[in-house]
């Protein structure tokens, strides 16, 4: 009775049987295929020496760069183009005898992930790819599979590429290791990321105030714009501040009232003439820094949202008009500035000020680091030299002064020509404005000081003479945008010797990688809870013992190892 | 052709204990495939990476060429200052949720199946169970909103707390509060289904009978309703223990902030923390195998518990 569903069941298993061997058949015919496909690319002899081709300025035949794209929401093509075939990729087949192929276009966020997915299925990685995670970086760096370019560096880059690269030597901090440069560091413009104050600057003039220096100034002028609510709300508030995700950050910065007492929470560096980096975090003006801010919150000056707020969230507040000062980037004067504050109320006036001076007479804020990730470069890449080739004509074209990139990367793309000169408005190019710098294996190569000294140019009246930035210039006495923004960038300029810089830029620690993110927990909460009033000032000595024996003084021993390393004075 | 069902029968007859029919039930077989294929492959064959729970694993050595630390990730888990509270986080929140999560979709659905008007009725049930569908994201930027010093439920609080908002997100206790009940308010609907299903199999002449000895509707529910939906009760809440360790990553991601890490942060928050934002694959992995094995543990508990009192079983 018993041996037919035995029997069944037999052959139940047997068919689960056969179905897991076709599963693992078809997993290693999978892999044969991917065997397949990069082997012949792999075992392809080298293309002979291609100096020639370099010097001539264009690869006969033309030689293939793979790599990996990362797109978003933002991404808007024209001309049904797409990025695996576009303006741009046309142009560096046709101009450079380069042929841009893509092995996987993802989105933003997966971009990391698809990485270190290749990495641990052994795929061969694209010849280059575009990072921004410096833990992915020292990653790639330690299974060794990216390619040492620093001869090839020195032999190909042109003198512009050089100059920009070689004027200080932290750029390649996060795409280096002992002494080797494993990538092109991507550059931020200097100061990109400065915190400034940010003022309704129609509040100030209807209320009779002049801008707020000092801490106490802006005091004064908080409360007076409390007590007047111009932007008529049920609730003012001081200023607009989010420290949910931390102090230091890119809007609605809070680290500028730590920087009044001379540190950066979060922040490496040797505070008020330490002799070693010490964590910005743990240092006695921390707390000074903190008091104040209870105080503050106390006061109202702080919205008892503070604390769930990230950037955009606290923005609002400034948006909305329920506070008149904000804390942020020059860049802000795009957005969210003319974006959102205008559209909310079109009379909204805003300008941008230095950030006010703390108690002892001191300001600070946190400098913005200029390298920002890197394109690394795979250790299977056989055409380093196609690659410096097109870096050097890209730096070239940034500041070209004549040639095909006079005015702009494309015609009809990020700009138009109207009666023989250029135009940067998106409404005059035909089709609508695209940008083709995103086509770019990386963004051009620019000196990250180019802006500033252009602005500094035009405000001593010098001579321009690249046509892009004599543009540039012209638009400053016509468009509101590009004058704040030219206003802004001299005030950053103004302020640039209070940045404080974070200056461990390396790799995470053996301890970060453990205890990082203990270390970051207590942090985070005893802050919050101290600006709160949950718990007492004096939290924060508790804190400081706890968070050295939680492996911070090991911590900061390593990051001084580090910083030695790479011969940080 | 016709003859088909009579040979079927005859062999019914002929072996009455057996219900394997091969030749009848081939197609059923079949159809079970894809399902056993798709468990091996996704939920089987990934069971082998808990390997790395025991090494140092780096992506690019793999699985196998990974140095081996034993149990140090485990140890790491619990030597830490805060694990117990985290732990006690997850265990709290989540009960709270499992309990209510229980009782309100089935005092919901006995009073759904007392309205006799069926448009009424269809309504409701469709409303209360859409937002099973809104996203944590979403709904996380709404409570917050709702919940900020100057949102509207403060703006009501404050009348009666002499003018002073109450920090709902700010405060553990609170925070807590608000977690179960926004969760509550989200599954509540869509559980209710499963007890609403229940409740129309119950043979109606059983209420018949009931009527006529004189039973009322609160007795009939007493005595016959609910003793009628006792094992799906029974089966959900053995089910929904083995999640007792999942307190909501999606959830409490949205909306949780430094100021109550001491309440609110929860085991997956934490692996997410650790694991994926600091890069730590190997300790994340040793967490979430603490967590599936007393998953599994707890369910082995209750199913054992529930066959002895509630006499239930599936297997």
């Amino acid at each position: 009775m018993l041996d037919r569903p035995k029997k069944s069941l037999m052959v139940l298993l047997i068919l689960i049987l056969s179905f897991s061997v076709f599963t693992a058949c078809s997993k290693e015919t999978n892999s044969n295929n991917a065997g397949q496909n990069s082997s012949p690319e792999a075992s392809k002899a080298p293309e002979a020496v291609t100096e020639d081709n370099f010097s001539k300025g264009k690869f006969d035949p033309p030689v293939t760069i793979t790599t990996s794209g990362c797109t978003n929401s933002a991404y808007v093509f024209k001309n049904g183009e797409t990025l695996e075939n576009n303006v741009h990729t046309k142009w560096a087949k046709d101009r450079l005898g380069i042929d841009i192929k893509y092995n996987w276009v993802t989105a933003d966020d997966q971009c990391s992930t698809k990485i270190r997915l290749a990495l641990s299925s052994g795929e061969r990685l694209p010849d280059v790819m575009r990072m921004h995670d410096q833990n992915l970086i020292n990653d790639l760096i330690e299974a060794d599979k990216l390619m040492d370019i620093t001869s090839a560096f020195d032999q190909y880059a042109s003198e512009e590429l050089k100059a920009i690269y070689n004027q200080d030597p932290s750029y390649w901090y996060g795409a280096a290791r002992d002494g080797k440069k494993y990538g092109i560091p991507i550059l931020n413009f200097s100061l990109q990321n400065d915190p400034l104050m940010w003022v309704r600057q129609d509040w100030l003039e209807q209320l009779n105030l002049q801008a707020p220096t000092t801490f106490d100034e802006l005091e004064v002028v908080m409360d007076a714009f409390i007590e007047a609510n111009l932007g008529n709300v049920k609730k003012p508030v001081g200023m607009a501040v989010g420290i949910k995700n931390g102090y230091a950050t890119w809007m609605s910065d809070a680290s500028w009232i730590f920087g009044g007492y001379g540190v950066i929470p979060g922040y490496w560096n040797k505070w008020n003439g330490a002799s070693e980096l010490q964590y910005g975090s743990i240092r006695p003006e921390a707390k000074e820094a903190l008091a104040k801010m209870n105080e503050w919150y106390n006061k109202g000056y702080i919205s008892p949202d503070a604390g769930l707020s990230d950037e955009s969230k606290a923005s609002e507040l400034f948006t909305n008009g329920s506070s008149g000062f904000i804390f942020g980037p020059m860049w802000m004067a795009g957005w969210p500035m003319r974006d959102v504050l205008q559209q909310n109320n079109p009379d909204a006036k805003y300008k941008a000020y230095p950030v006010p001076s703390g108690p002892s007479g001191k300001s600070g804020l946190h400098g913005s680091p200029i390298p920002d990730g890197a394109l690394m470069i795979s250790k299977d890449f056989k055409h380093i030299d196609a690659l410096i080739l097109y870096l050097n004509t890209l730096a070239a074209g940034a500041i070209a002064k004549d040639g095909e990139f006079m005015y702009g990367w494309h015609e009809d793309y990020d700009y138009t020509m109207i009666d023989g000169k250029p135009s940067y408005n998106g409404d005059d190019v035909p089709g609508g404005q695209v940008y083709p710098e995103k086509y770019f294996l990386m963004q051009a190569p620019l000196d990250p000081y180019h802006e500033l000294n252009l602005m500094k140019k035009i405000a001593n009246n010098e001579p321009i003479d690249s046509p892009r930035d004599q543009v540039t210039a012209e638009n400053i006495k016509t468009d509101e945008a590009a004058r704040i923004r030219y206003e802004t960038d001299l005030m950053a300029e103004a302020q640039k010797d209070r940045g404080l810089h974070n200056l461990y830029t390396g790799a995470a620690t053996k301890t970060l990688l453990e205890k990082g993110e203990a270390l970051k927990k207590i942090e985070g909460e005893t802050f919050s809870e101290i600006i709160y009033g949950k718990a007492p000032i004096d939290n924060f000595d508790s804190f400081v013992k706890k968070w050295s024996d939680l492996g911070g003084v090991q911590l900061t021993s390593e990051v001084n190892d580090w910083y030695k390393s790479v011969g940080g004075k | 052709m016709e003859n088909q069902p009579l040979i079927e029968q005859q062999k019914v007859i002929r072996q009455p204990k057996t219900h394997f029919k091969w030749g009848k039930n081939i197609a059923l077989y079949v159809m079970l495939i894809p399902g056993i294929v798709l468990t091996l492959i996704f939920s089987y064959l990934p069971m082998g990476g808990l390997v790395i729970a025991f090494q140092d694993y780096k992506p690019w050595l793999g699985m196998l060429k990974s140095n081996w630390v034993q149990w140090d990730h485990f140890a790491m888990m619990f030597l830490r200052d805060d694990s117990v509270q985290i732990i006690w986080n997850t265990l709290i929140i989540s009960s709270a949720k499992l309990t209510a999560g229980l009782i309100i979709p089935i005092v919901f659905s006995l009073l759904l199946n007392e309205v006799r008007q069926l448009f009424f009725k269809k309504t409701v049930q469709t409303l209360v169970y859409l937002p099973h569908f809104l996203s944590w994201v979403i709904l996380g930027g709404i409570l917050t909103d709702l919940l900020s010093s100057s949102g509207l439920i403060n703006s009501w609080v404050e009348k009666l707390n002499h003018g002073k908002p109450i920090l709902f997100l700010a405060d553990g206790d609170w925070f807590r509060i608000i977690v179960v009940i926004s969760d509550i308010w989200k599954e509540f609907g869509f559980a209710t289904i499963v007890f609403l299903a229940a409740l129309a199999g119950v043979n109606p002449s059983l209420y018949e009978a009931a009527e006529v000895d004189g039973a009322g509707r609160w007795k009939q529910t007493l005595n016959i309703t609910l003793p009628a939906i006792a094992p799906i009760i029974v089966v959900v809440g053995t089910l929904s223990l083995g999640n007792i360790l999942n307190a909501g990553f999606d959830q409490i991601f949205n909306l949780y902030n430094p100021l109550v890490y001491s309440k609110g942060d929860i085991i997956d928050t934490f692996v997410y923390r650790t694991g994926i934002i600091s890069g730590g694959f190997s300790f994340a992995t040793a967490v979430g195998m603490f967590k599936s094995v007393i998953g599994f543990i707890l369910i082995a508990l209750a199913y054992w518990s529930s066959g002895k009192f509630a006499n239930y079983r599936i297997f």
